[in-house]
This record gives structure tokens, C-alpha cells and sequence, in this order.
């Protein structure tokens, strides 16, 4: 892989550089979103996300939990990705030591209540307990039910819907700091409106698919546009693994 | 394994739970040598220490799989140390789930079918398919392709998750060229006759199935590609081991090859209780044909070992019992010319 930017950086960097690269700052909170794109922005090939990636991008993308305090998802992502949790294995559990964090990395998972059923894997196939960050007044057979399953319950948000500033405030209450957003879209989306994004990590994957697929960010109205500046980017064959700072 | 009008494993309960049924032989070398196939299994996982191990145990029986994992059987260490284990025990006589749950209330027992083991809605997240007591041996081939193409399928799905993860499948059968059944090395499917039983008078009779290594070779290879690894890019590799060459349980009985020229395994255990039994009574010929030439060169080198250690034992029955045990340890060749034959198979992600 090679550092093509910024300019005057340009160097080959090995594991040791990236790792760096993708280091959180420990010194405050901060939420990184994570995704692989297509050249013509499409997320998905056959309703998954795999094919867009290749090892480039699973390099950076296991960066960003090995060395993140939780992994934000929605229901939606986990639940159409049979998402189980983080199993570090030994190269991630050592970068964890390196960087003190705990052994395993939470996954908090966004709901409204409906998408996210009590037997998911990321509810009952988790190293340790899966968060479930869900509005107030979600029916208590549903908590109760997502508790039996091994989850803690965080209610943050009212009327259906999640307080996106509520939910990261109940993470860093918790410890839970350094923010690995996985997506999907509508989370994306979420955490922009909230202005909550600090850093965007963004694979374009030299593939074009057109079609219908989605694109990282979904909201229900545009934002004003939210500029953003090149942190890094990287090059590996034809792809190009970018970080944004919001 | 029950089958219809016949006694079957399930009436055998008693004989699982019987105390004789760990001798020495089971102790010091069988239960080490699979501590050592299992320890290899965990390990090539990849595990972060701390990280829970999935474990689904292919025909359970009473939970022996579970105290294999958790137990160090002399060795510096248990093969599941170091990791929370979340065991499921399956098997497909409800008698034998039913005793399983009682002796062992902590774990999870239950009832079906090995082709239902790659399903992911009852056993997804499994890291380790674990099978010791030869289920495998149970199931004609045909069904055993199709168990194994399932839990293959399984763990293609995931290596190739956006998150991709390990899978060890531990595969084990009968040895087709073990010397406790030399009458029936040209053949891969016969009766069984399990008259080793302790604390039971009913024979329970069985079909089995043996495998020598190019036999289990060529399975696990079909199934890999009725799982579509080669086609997904998932790639996997296999590791074999014998278990008991002169040992076996049926080497005590010798009664599927009676002309073996000594009850081994029984001399053994005798030896190693500290009774005065002439060496020269566990001299072994090896058989010269009825094999592939590596399989005749690997016994008759088995026995020169075997015997050399007899002519030169000094220190005692234990200390030769435990010399000879020792030699099994050494022996895991993995030709299919023991008691039982291990694969490990390991699903990586590709790339």
C-alpha cells in the first residue's frame, strides 16, 4: 500500500504506519465511519457489501474495530449481515493490548425496535454484551426479550425515534469513546444530521455497478453540504482508501 | 444411533458411565492423543486469549468432547485454556442427549441429525466442529459428504463474511487398517461388534464404515466441493493423525481378529498396574499384506519399535507400560492403520 496524500508524504507504508494512520486520538471522543464504495457511489452488490471489498479494504476496515472502544451498527446492517460481534483474533487482541484498550470491543446496535429480532446473532453470537441503543418507549416485552438474549438495553430517544447525541453520550458515559460506525446508510445519515461524524473512512473500490444500489448516506432531507477535508489517501492497485475529516 | 428392533448405543449408557471404561490405555495415551489433535484444532483458530470458543460436538454421546476440551490430561494445558467455551453437544438418540444433560448440567445437549450440524439458525458461530468416538464411522458416505458439505458450506460463508473468520472441523472415523480388524481390511463397510462394552451384556451390532487416508481424503475433498470452496476462493487445509496402532479397544477382546497374537491392550493395562507379565508376551508380528506398501512399511516399523522396547525394558511394568504408550504417542502417522483416524480441516479466509 502507498501514501499518495498529503503531498510531501508519499511513502510505501507497512502495518506499523497504518496502524498509526488509523489510530483513534485518545485525548477525545470521536466517531469514524466506515465504508466501501463503488466508483459510481453504489454499497452493495447482491445486498452485500463484500464484493465491493478486496484486502486493502478489509485491512483498513479491521483497523478500525481493532483499535475503536465500541462498533456502532444498525439493525439493519447487522441483521442482513449476520453479524455475530468482534472475535478478535491474536493480531487484533495484541494491537488492543498496544493501544490499552479492553480485550473485545461492544457492538452498540441502533434500533427502533422492530428490525432488530430478539435471536440475531449480534444479540446472541457476541463476545460480550451487544448494547442495544433503542427509543424510551419501546414495548418492555421487546427490552425484556433483547435482555434474555444476553444484550444491555440503553434507552435513549423518545417517540420511536433514537437520539443519535443521546446514544453516543450513554457510549462515552460507558467508556466507550473511540467510535467504529459501520453503517448502514441510515445511520450515516443519522449521525451527520446530529453532527456527530468526525471522521470518514472511505474505500472506493475500482468497480463501477450502476443499478439500484444505495449510497453511504441516507437522511430524510438533504444537509447543507458539509465540507470536507483529505486527512489521508491511500493506494493499493486500483483502489483508493481515503480518510475525511469532517 | 439407535436402530430400530436393535440395542443400540443408547442402552450402552451404562457402559459410558462406567469407571473401568478409563484405563490406562485411555488415559495415558488415548486422551492425549486426542488432547493434541484438539489442542492443534483451537490453536490453528486463532483466537484472541479471552475469546470465547463455539464448540458443536458431532455425536456427543454422554459430553466426553466437553471434558477432552476442558481437562489437561498431563499436558501443560487444557486444548480450550484461555477461552470462555460455549459447547453444544449433539447427538441423535434422545436417551444419550437426556444422560448428557444430566451428568454435565452446565453444557447444552441436543437432539439431531450431523447434516443438520451446518445450519445456521441452530449451530451458526460455531468455531469448532469437534467429534471424538468415531461418529463419523456411523454414517455411510453418501450421508457423511452430505454432513460435511453442510458444515463446509457453513464455514465458507464464514471466511467470506464482511468480518471473516476460522473454522476447524475435526473429522474422525475408524481406521480401515487397523490390526484389530485384519480379516476386514479389504473391505470399507462391516459390522461392528461392539462385545468391548463394559457393564452391558447386550452386543450392540452396527454398520461402520472405515477409512484409510486416501479414503478420507477423497471425502472431505468432494464435500469441499459440493461446499464450493475451490469455487469461492475459501481455501482449506487438512491434517491427519492414527490414534491406537496396538491398543485399540479391540486388541483387548481380539474378537474381530482373532488371530492377533496377544490381547495388547490388556497386557498393558496390566502391565501398568504394576503386574510381573513376561515382555516377551507382547511381542507383535505385524501383518505383511491385506494393505498399500505404506501402510505394511508403517506397521512393521511400529512393531520393530514396539518389540525393541520389550527386549530392552528393565525398569519395571509400569515404566514399560508407559514406554509402550509413549511409542503410540509417536505413531500419529495418519494412514488410517489405527484404531481411529483424525482430519482436521482448517477454512481460512482467502485473500
Amino acid at each position: 500500500m502507498r501514501q499518495i496524500w498529503p503531498a510531501g508524504r508519499e511513502r510505501e507504508v507497512d502495518d506499523a504506519v497504518l496502524e498509526e494512520l488509523y489510530a483513534y486520538p485518545s485525548e477525545r471522543p470521536w466517531a469514524a465511519v466506515n465504508f466501501v464504495s463503488s466508483a459510481d457511489g453504489g454499497i452493495e452488490v447482491g445486498g452485500r457489501s463484500r464484493p465491493l471489498s478486496d484486502a486493502a479494504d478489509r485491512k483498513i476496515y479491521r483497523l478500525g474495530s481493532d483499535l475503536a472502544d465500541v462498533v456502532l451498527l444498525g439493525a439493519g446492517t447487522a441483521v442482513r449481515e449476520a453479524f455475530d460481534g468482534i472475535h478478535p483474533d491474536t493480531l487484533a487482541a495484541d494491537r488492543r493490548r498496544r493501544h490499552g484498550l479492553a480485550p473485545v470491543p461492544p457492538i452498540a446496535v441502533v434500533t427502533t425496535g422492530r428490525s432488530l429480532p430478539p435471536d440475531a446473532p449480534v444479540l446472541t453470537g457476541a463476545a460480550v454484551p451487544t448494547l442495544v441503543l433503542a427509543p424510551d418507549d419501546v414495548p418492555a416485552e421487546l427490552k425484556k426479550a433483547w435482555s434474555d438474549a444476553g444484550a444491555e438495553v440503553v434507552p435513549c430517544g423518545a417517540h420511536g425515534i433514537v437520539d443519535m447525541r443521546r446514544a453516543l453520550d450513554a457510549l462515552r458515559e460507558r467508556g466507550l469513546a473511540r467510535v467504529d460506525c459501520e453503517g448502514g446508510p441510515h445511520l450515516f445519515g443519522s449521525l451527520l444530521e446530529a453532527g456527530l461524524v468526525d471522521e470518514l473512512r472511505l474505500t472506493i473500490a475500482p468497480l463501477l455497478i450502476s443499478g439500484r444500489a444505495g449510497r453511504i448516506a441516507v437522511g430524510a432531507t438533504a444537509l447543507d453540504p458539509a465540507a470536507l477535508t483529505l486527512a489521508s489517501a491511500l493506494a493499493e492497485g486500483d483502489t483508493l482508501l481515503l480518510r475525511y475529516l469532517l | 444411533m439407535t436402530t430400530n428392533g436393535r440395542p443400540g448405543y443408547g442402552d450402552a449408557t451404562a457402559h459410558y458411565l462406567s469407571a473401568r471404561r478409563r484405563d490406562p490405555v485411555k488415559v495415558l495415551m488415548e486422551e492425549v492423543a486426542t488432547h493434541r489433535v484438539l489442542s492443534r484444532a483451537v490453536a490453528a483458530l486463532d483466537l484472541a486469549p479471552g475469546a470465547p470458543l463455539t464448540v458443536l460436538d458431532l455425536g456427543a454421546g454422554t459430553g466426553d468432547g466437553l471434558a477432552l476440551l476442558t481437562e489437561r490430561h498431563g499436558e501443560p494445558a487444557a486444548p480450550a485454556a484461555g477461552h470462555p467455551l460455549r459447547y453444544t453437544g449433539l447427538d441423535a438418540d434422545p436417551g444419550m442427549v437426556a444422560t448428557a444433560q444430566q451428568l454435565r448440567p452446565e453444557a447444552r445437549f441436543v437432539q439431531g441429525d450431523m447434516r443438520d450440524a451446518g445450519d445456521p439458525e441452530r449451530f451458526g458461530g460455531t468455531d469448532l466442529y469437534l467429534s471424538c468416538g468415531v461418529p463419523w464411522s456411523h454414517l455411510d458416505p453418501d450421508a457423511a459428504r452430505t454432513a460435511l458439505a453442510g458444515i463446509l458450506a457453513a464455514a465458507a460463508r464464514r471466511a467470506t463474511a464482511a468480518r471473516p473468520r476460522r473454522t476447524a472441523i475435526v473429522v474422525d472415523v475408524l481406521g480401515r487398517y487397523s490390526v484389530e480388524w485384519t480379516p476386514n481390511w479389504g473391505r470399507t463397510r462391516w459390522n461392528y461388534a461392539m462385545s468391548f462394552f463394559e457393564d452391558v451384556d447386550a452386543t450392540v451390532e452396527e454398520i461402520m464404515h472405515t477409512y484409510d487416508r486416501p479414503g478420507l481424503d477423497a471425502l472431505i475433498h468432494q464435500a469441499a466441493d459440493a461446499a464450493r470452496l475451490p469455487a469461492l476462493g475459501v481455501p482449506f487445509a487438512v491434517e491427519y493423525a492414527d490414534r491406537s496402532v496396538l491398543t485399540g479397544r479391540h486388541t483387548a477382546t481380539r474378537a474381530l481378529n482373532p488371530a492377533l497374537p496377544a490381547p495388547y491392550r490388556t497386557l498393558v493395562n496390566r502391565l501398568h498396574r504394576g503386574e510381573d507379565i513376561d515382555p516377551a508376551e507382547l511381542r507383535h508380528t505385524p501383518p505383511t499384506e491385506g494393505a498399500p506398501d505404506d501402510v505394511l512399511r508403517f506397521h512393521a516399523e511400529f512393531a520393530d519399535g514396539w518389540n525393541t522396547l520389550l527386549a530392552t525394558a528393565a525398569a519395571g511394568p509400569e515404566a514399560l507400560a508407559r514406554a509402550l504408550l509413549e511409542h503410540e504417542l509417536k505413531a500419529p502417522r495418519g494412514l488410517g492403520a489405527g484404531h481411529s483416524l483424525s482430519a482436521v480441516v482448517l477454512v481460512r479466509p482467502g485473500g
